[in-house]
């Protein structure tokens, strides 16, 4: 339970994100291993009163941080679900910020939703495209097809083309931001999508047909390549298992990642985290302050928060149902964990190395007391062609990225030696 | 021929004599006078009497007690007043359609009597006889009463502040109008001196009041939306809320529920209900064609069109134009 005393940290956070976590999907996709529930376990109702508990603790939240937040990001399962009106309240409810993000999938999307960008509520989509053939949408549980992939990208090219007029701004209408603090933010509409990768029956051709479609539609800034991971839980999992699709060898993985990565960089993306890909340094800002871990606060059921005490990490986890979340006070299912400084470090190399800035020297010598001297003598267990020594940074290139789980956890060790040697 | 004249001239005769017989015959054979006799000539002059008094009431004029100070100071409690009834239009029965009221309308500033929007009826029978008998004792007694036995107010006399097309705001008990054609609101009290209407309007409540009355809705509002932890109410709220003392009703009612519904949207945007209301507070009363707004003089004590909205000029029946008691305040109640 975040009680009293997490809600007075707020003001103390210098910055603040916001993650909203709607859990509401019409199918579950077989791979999807975040939570949410399928159309038989919900209705109408249900959306209603998960939608009036977030805003209510959002008003709260706002109350306490009094301030905007950085960045705000609205995943699920499929935002999409919610009505128009729904999910344009929320974002107002929100208020302005540097980048408001919504995903979506392509089946969701109508031209409805380009009156959140026209009146400025949300400046960045982020819709789950994943594959343009329909037997591989088939076998992934998709409820999307071709053809509403293919919609999806014209709405985008729409975005592109979108002539924002500042007195459309609902928040500048309103008086809530001025029209100078407004040009000072970036006001440019952005747009990603979500492709994957190394699926079944998928052949590396399919993945560059993929990328080479979307391409050919609009001028796409950014994009996440994921690589179908099999989580335990999940309806893949167990048809895996079950032996009924096939997963591709780790080798395989490795050659098609590689073949797909070096056409994104013939095509002028910046391979910027292991699956974000941005051309013109269009990158995805929330993201960007989840892997540098600033603070932000996560509402709705199973949703994680990062805040800070001072010097300490705390973790805020919400593990509730639907249904739990619904008719439970305020906060409630909120459980903390103070993160202890080997934790703090874990969580540190786990996402500064996943990006292309790397580990910073001064921070990691600011929150670890980790000299550079330290730092090189524990990457020294690596092999040298996989990261990439920089002038105040240290960071993994793309050889290094593949083998990312295992750099992170003989670095995480060595550092703790070195730690305990000092 | 000869005949029909004949005829013609009895018939004549006969008429013009006939009141004289008659009063010969009742000279020679006196009606006895009996008690019964005496109690009927008494009730027959006393219905014709009520019956007369009716008519009167209902096409000419009508008089009317003060039941509530909502109009002070222009009109006092228990003030007693002349209702022109016909300036409007004649209206055919009590509640019942109005003829040639085309082009009698109610113009800015009258003060009308008008139909309580909110009345209950307890059914036409009770209806005619309660007004029948406050016709009749002129305005003596009165059995129409609510729950709670005070009298209940079948008419209403307020000011017909706005007109079509006129919108009008409050805020902090304070009346702006955007009158019809223009695009501005005015402050009321400014629109008045500047069109040479009545300053009869009159505010009661300090304006240092209101801090703590909107605190105390938006407490209500956090209630009501299960934020009732202490933990979530601003201390501010409380502690301008505390200022209140001994206060179980809050003085301004519109201002506290415009806040509070103003405050559960806040909260929860997603609320349809709140959303709704709020913005018909924050948009204010427009009014539609062929009504108007009435509000009470007595701005802060006055439950008038800010809570039942415009009033339609079919169910306006009469304009206050006369004040009879008491003697020392005899006077004309019309326009400046």
């Amino acid at each position: 339970m975040i009680d009293f005393k997490y809600l007075k940290l707020l003001k103390q956070q210098n910055t603040l994100s916001l993650y909203i976590h709607i859990p509401f999907c019409v199918t579950k996709c077989y791979y999807c291993a975040f939570y949410s529930e399928d159309k038989n376990c919900w209705d109408k109702d249900t959306v209603n009163s998960y939608i009036s508990k977030l805003n209510k603790e959002l008003f709260v939240l706002k109350e306490n941080y009094d301030n905007f937040f950085e960045t705000v990001f609205i995943g699920g399962g499929n935002p999409g679900v919610l009505s128009i009106e729904q999910l344009r309240n929320l974002l107002i409810n929100i208020g302005p910020s540097r980048e408001t993000t919504f995903e979506i999938n392509p089946e969701s999307l109508t031209l409805d939703h380009l009156r959140l960008f026209k009146e400025g509520l949300a400046t960045r989509i982020s819709v789950g495209i994943q594959s343009f053939n329909d037997d591989i949408l088939k076998i992934l549980g998709r409820n999307a097809r071709r053809k509403d992939n293919l919609k999806a990208l014209q709405f985008c090219k729409t975005l592109d083309s979108l002539k924002i007029v500042i007195n459309d701004n609902y928040f500048i209408k309103n008086n809530i931001i001025s029209e100078e603090e407004y040009k000072k933010s970036n006001t440019t509409i952005k747009y990603s999508f979500d492709l994957m990768s190394s699926l079944p029956t998928q052949k590396l051709e399919d993945s560059i047909n993929d990328i080479d479609t979307i391409n050919s539609i609009c001028d796409l800034k950014h994009l996440s390549l994921y690589c179908l991971s099999v989580e335990e839980g999940t309806d893949l999992y167990r048809l895996v298992e079950n032996k009924k699709i096939n997963k591709n060898s780790d080798l395989f993985e490795k050659d098609l990642l590689e073949n797909l990565w070096a056409h994104l960089s013939k095509l002028g993306y910046e391979h910027y985290e292991v699956s974000n890909f941005t051309k013109d340094k269009n990158y995805c800002l929330h993201n960007l302050r989840y892997w540098n871990l600033s603070p932000y606060i996560s509402l709705g059921s199973t949703s994680a928060s990062t805040i800070y005490d001072k010097e300490t990490l705390i973790r805020i986890n919400n593990t509730a149902s639907i249904k739990d979340y619904n008719n439970s006070p305020l906060f409630s299912f909120y459980d903390d964990e103070i993160l202890n400084k080997a934790q703090f470090l874990d969580e540190y190399l786990i996402v500064s190395l996943r990006n292309n800035r790397g580990l910073n020297y001064d921070s990691m010598e600011k929150h670890f007391n980790i000299t550079k001297g330290m730092l090189l003598k524990a990457f020294s267990k690596i092999n040298k062609e996989n990261y990439v020594v920089d002038q105040d940074s240290l960071y993994l290139n793309e050889e290094g990225i593949i083998l990312l789980d295992t750099i992170i956890l003989t670095i995480s060790i060595e550092l703790e030696k070195l730690k305990n040697i000092n | 021929m000869n005949l029909l004249i004949q005829r013609v001239e009895n018939f004549t005769i006969k008429y013009l004599t006939k009141r004289k017989a008659i009063k010969i015959y009742s000279k020679e054979n006196p009606i006895k006078r009996t008690f019964w006799g005496e109690v009927r000539g008494w009730v027959d002059a006393l219905v014709f009497a009520v019956i007369v008094i009716l008519i009167l009431n209902q096409y000419i004029f009508q008089l009317f007690v003060i039941p509530t100070p909502s109009m002070e100071k222009t009109m006092l409690i228990k003030d007693r007043v002349f209702v022109n009834k016909n300036v409007y239009g004649l209206e055919v029965w009590p509640t019942g359609p109005k003829l040639g009221s085309t082009n009698r309308v109610v113009t800015r500033d009258n003060i009308i009597t008008f139909y309580n929007p909110e009345y209950e009826t307890k059914g036409p029978l009770f209806d005619i006889a309660a007004q029948m008998l406050f016709s009749a004792t002129f305005s003596l007694v009165q059995i129409d009463k609510n729950e709670d036995g005070t009298p209940a107010e079948r008419l209403y006399v307020k000011r017909a502040a706005a007109m079509n097309n006129d919108t009008v705001v409050f805020k902090d008990g304070n009346v702006s109008i955007r009158v019809s054609g223009s695009e501005e609101f005015i402050n009321e009290i400014d629109f008045r001196a500047d069109n040479n209407l009545s300053l009869g309007p009159n505010r009661q409540i300090d304006q240092s009041y209101y801090s703590p009355l909107k605190a105390w809705a938006s407490l209500v509002a956090y209630r009501d939306k299960g934020l009732n932890n202490s933990v979530y109410t601003p201390s501010s709220y409380l502690n301008e809320y505390k200022k209140l003392e001994n206060s179980n009703y809050p003085r301004d009612m519109y201002q506290f529920m415009n806040t509070k519904y103003y405050t559960e949207h806040r909260i929860d945007p997603s609320d349809f209900n709140s959303r709704s209301n709020y913005h018909s507070y924050k948009n204010g009363i427009t009014v539609p064609e062929r009504h108007v707004l009435p509000l009470g003089d007595n701005r802060d004590n006055s439950h008038d069109g800010r809570y039942f909205g415009p009033v339609s000029q079919d169910n306006i029946n009469g304009r206050v134009f006369f004040r009879f008691w008491p003697l020392n305040r005899i006077g004309y109640l019309g326009n400046q």
